[in-house]
């Protein structure tokens, strides 16, 4: 399975890239879903990413989290399928 | 609604081509009044543009004076105003576009004791401070007042942009309940970025005023200049948001 994530503001500043795609051989991955997978990839890469995307090591819910243009929940869990898009919107207020 | 005059339908006369604009939509805008909080880098192309389509009235609130660092982005102010209010050059700048344009300066920026007042003035909100409890603070009371907010954000190559229809569409607060630890008062600022957000959100704002088109309620528009992505995500009401949700006991 191969899910593509796409990172805006200062989430794409943070990560270093404007998208990325990721795979498991499991399709569809059960243990893969929008939630573990941001979790997941905001501990691996640590440092300025993981401050955006956590507060006390569970996702912000200030994040919005959208699945092919859908938001979802940063509480619940979403299961992905192959091909999803996940994007990664942080709140943002310029305005300067 | 007051008709227009010779002089109006002159200048307005390639914009009233646009389907379902006309005369009666160009009277709306006449008729309509539009408060701009700041008219920094977003609300100066905001405030140009509704002024240039022929919104009747714009009440700019906007604290403080021209200091260097406004002008790479904050198109109504001037090198020679240096110094000087900027809603005061804010408002000169878009008579000298528009002079039968009405213009109220506030040199105030929003807060809790004069955002009541603001938004009773006006028939809708553009919001493009800079600070989240400002924009918060306009959330909440357009939705008291159930007065329309286009909420126009930007960081860096990046800019956001939804339109909030109080008690119909997803609020501020569904998505941002308090202010982010994570945002910084001064953050990278490209004029055109910033610009173009402002533009986008006059046309919300246009459309709001008209009733052509279809705004950007319960979507949250996000673009990507860097390499022109963007994406249009369908957002939710949150039925535990604090201003528009079950808790606040909203209706």
């Amino acid at each position: 399975m191969r899910v593509t994530v796409e990172y805006f503001g200062p989430a794409r500043e943070a990560a270093g890239i404007g998208s990325e795609t990721h795979s498991s051989p499991h399709t569809p991955c059960a243990d893969m879903n929008v939630q573990s997978l941001i979790k997941h990839i905001a501990l691996e890469r640590g440092g300025r990413l993981a401050t955006l995307l956590l507060i006390d090591g569970e996702l912000s819910r200030s994040l919005v989290l959208a699945v092919n243009d859908r938001q979802v929940s940063a509480e619940e869990q979403t299961e992905l399928r192959d091909g999803d898009v996940v994007t990664i919107i942080p709140p943002v207020s310029g305005g300067a | 609604m007051m008709d227009l005059t010779p002089e109006e339908r002159d200048t307005y006369e390639w914009q009233m081509w646009v389907p379902g604009l006309g005369e009666e939509g160009q009277k709306k805008l006449k008729a309509a009044t539009v408060l701009i909080t700041r008219v920094g880098g977003v609300g100066s192309l905001a405030a140009y543009e509704l002024a240039a389509a022929g919104v009747g009235r714009l009440i700019l609130a906007h604290a403080g004076n021209i200091k260097p660092s406004d002008l790479n982005r904050q198109l109504l102010m001037t090198h020679d105003a240096m110094g000087t209010s900027r809603v005061e050059c804010a408002s000169q700048r878009l008579h000298e576009l528009n002079p039968r344009l009405e213009v109220v300066a506030v040199p105030e920026n929003v807060n809790a004791s004069n955002v009541a007042s603001l938004v009773s003035s006006v028939d809708l909100v553009v919001c493009c401070v800079p600070l989240f409890e400002e924009r918060l603070l306009l959330n909440a009371e357009c939705f008291r007042q159930g007065k329309p907010m286009v909420d126009c954000a930007m960081y860096e190559l990046t800019g956001q942009i939804t339109t909030i229809l109080p008690g119909r569409s997803a609020c501020l607060a569904c998505r941002v309940s308090s202010p982010p630890a994570t945002w910084k008062r001064e953050f990278p600022v490209l004029g055109a970025v910033a610009g173009m957000v402002g533009c986008m959100g006059a046309m919300e704002a246009i459309k709001l005023i008209t009733g052509i088109g279809e705004v950007l309620a319960d979507r949250l528009l996000t673009i990507d200049t860097r390499d022109m992505r963007l994406r249009t995500v369908q957002v939710s009401k949150r039925i535990d948001c604090g201003v528009c949700g079950r808790a606040s006991g909203a209706p």
